[in-house]
């Protein structure tokens, strides 16, 4: 056949079915998402999460932001991408916290939070986060900051490029049933 | 291009089953058809449908980024001032799309014409995209068709590819009208593309979508909406109480607000004004054109309409058809009217489907009356030749 206006593979569903019987359908080995964001280790706690725990993701999801964020030569640059007073040098860290010791300051956007994974949120003592935490399975705390838009972020490798995400986050629903009340007639595709 | 019969395959009902594809039948009546076909030649698809719906997205492009410079243009469109400015930014930050139908008046002869462009929620699309596929391998093995037919159909392959093209960070929301079987299923076959191209995705009602006190759209879970596939209209959208937060919601829409242009049918006018006399272009004017009443033989249609509601055919300067809906409070366009391909009363529509940017398939819906409503069928293609 010299041409093919049909792709050389047939399609396939990947679960098998659109009758879609559960509302939340993921890829393999993808937990649904029940993450939680929380602003610091105390929050954290106050949510049920061991202290301890809440605070050693805390310290791993700053370490992972201090590798990972963005970097920028000024103040200036930095405030651009993430808005005023959003930004802070890397000279004005904590000892404990400096990764990059001797190789000159640079301006990173402030972590604001940082999301915690279900598996670690219940996870019930210290001891059992010791355990998990040494077993391939783990996942750190993802750090989470905002961008200029007010978007919550969290920090990516892209094509070698330091890149913010979006993520989701918890929040408060105040109100629903703001689009679809046009639907009376329920059907829409054309 | 003709239309054929044979014989249906005999486990199909079985193979809609097992895939989900529950609205086969539709208000009682048969929505696909087995035991049809519409056959082209491979000539006929490529440079009669296939370069042709290439070049009619990249003229509606054009016309886009017109309609944007211009606020009464927008106004002419019947989106709402307040709005303006969100389908303007979603236009200049070039917001990704991902999929649209346009519905072509083709008989085989002379080149084919534009009707309209579904460029915001269409359906039809699993069974475009997939189940017309399997009805052509199972044909092909049975015999019932030769073993060289082809099919105009990359349509999956291209939704995957272009699902890749959105972040895989944030949860990938799909919401629909979800009491509907077609708009559910057109969702769900969506949602799987998504996870084929690495997406974590979630399904919930068009309703159920909340807003927090940050003007941020919120799942049933009270997560943040960061990336939203919605199959409900932005001319509904762009009207109802949440409208008010989209400007600072940040949710990634998709479809982007920018298509309200494009799925808007006073796109047909604005083409014709920009590229006048293009072949596969109908003359059609706003109705308050005078132009409008000059075509004797034409349909007046609303610029917001699904199903082909209130749909009027003007034949002599009569009306002599006309659909009954609940459109066209926010005004009409005239277009010259098309000849359909007809077969013992069938009269057919191509819908070829663009995804992302590319033409990659086509889908036959035919329909006793010359307006395509609900009750039309899908009939399968096959490409000899």
């Amino acid at each position: 056949m010299a041409r093919r206006k049909r792709a050389a593979r047939p399609p396939r569903l990947a679960l098998g079915t659109i009758a879609a019987t559960g509302l939340i359908l993921s890829g393999c080995g993808d937990e649904p998402a029940t993450d939680a964001v929380y602003n610091t280790p105390s929050e954290c706690a106050a949510s049920g999460v061991d202290l301890q725990i809440c605070e050693a993701e805390y310290q791993q999801a700053l370490q992972q932001h201090l590798q990972n964020a963005p970097r920028f030569d000024g103040q200036a640059a930095c405030e651009a991408e993430y808005g005023e007073g959003r930004c802070l040098s890397s000279g004005n860290l904590p000892g404990e916290q400096q990764t990059d010791g001797g190789t000159g300051s640079f301006f990173l956007p402030f972590m604001t939070g940082y999301l915690v994974s279900s598996a670690i949120g219940n996870l019930s003592s210290y001891a059992a986060y010791r355990n998990y935490r040494s077993s391939p399975s783990y996942n750190y705390s993802a750090p989470i900051y905002q961008n200029r838009a007010g978007q919550t972020v969290t920090s990516a490798t892209q094509g070698g490029q330091r890149v913010s995400r979006p993520v989701n986050v918890n929040t408060r629903t105040v109100a629903r049933s703001g689009f679809g009340g046009r639907s009376s007639g329920g059907f829409f595709g054309g | 291009m003709k239309r054929i019969t044979l014989e249906e395959r005999p486990d199909w009902r079985d193979k809609a089953a097992a895939v989900g594809f529950g609205f086969h039948e539709m208000y009682g009546e048969p929505y696909w058809l087995d035991d049809a076909a519409y056959l082209f030649t491979m000539a006929e698809i490529e440079e009669a449908i296939e370069d042709p719906s290439a070049e009619l997205h990249r003229m509606c492009m054009d016309v886009a980024a017109d309609v944007v410079r211009d606020p009464a243009l927008m106004t002419k469109l019947a989106i709402p001032e307040a709005m303006q400015p969100l389908v303007v930014q979603s236009f200049e930050r070039l917001d990704r799309h991902l999929y649209g139908r346009f519905d072509l008046a083709y008989d085989g002869t002379g080149p084919a014409k534009l009707l309209e462009y579904n460029a915001d929620t269409p359906t039809s699309l699993f069974e475009s995209a997939y189940f017309q596929y399997n009805w052509l391998t199972d044909n092909i093995e049975r015999g019932a068709l030769p073993e060289d037919s082809d099919q105009f159909n990359a349509i999956q392959e291209t939704l995957v590819e272009a699902f890749r093209a959105f972040s895989n960070e944030p949860i990938f929301h799909f919401a629909a009208f979800t009491e509907n079987d077609e708009d559910r299923g057109t969702a769900a076959y969506l949602m799987d593309c998504a996870v084929q191209a690495g997406h974590r995705t979630e399904l919930l009602d068009i309703r159920e979508i909340g807003v927090d006190a940050e003007e941020r759209f919120t799942d049933l879970q009270d997560r943040t909406i960061e990336l939203c596939f919605k199959l409900y209209p932005w001319e509904h959208m762009l009207l109802e109480p949440f409208a008010e937060h989209l400007m600072r919601s940040r949710t990634q829409f998709v479809e982007p607000p920018w298509k309200a242009i494009l799925s808007n049918k006073g796109i047909l006018p604005l083409l014709w004004e920009r590229y006048p006399g293009h072949p596969n272009l109908l003359p059609a004017y706003f109705a308050e054109d005078p132009r409008a009443d000059k075509l004797q033989n034409a349909v007046r249609k609303p610029l917001h309409s699904r199903e082909g509601e209130n749909v009027t055919v003007i034949e002599g300067g009569m009306e002599t058809e006309a659909s009954d809906g609940e459109y066209g409070e926010s005004g009409f366009i005239v277009q010259e009217l098309a000849r359909l391909f007809e077969d013992n009363g069938n009269h057919a529509v191509l819908g070829t489907w663009i995804v992302g940017d590319t033409a990659c398939g086509l889908g036959m819906r035919e329909d006793r009356s010359r307006i395509t409503r609900n009750l039309s069928r899908f009939v399968p293609h096959v490409i000899v030749g």
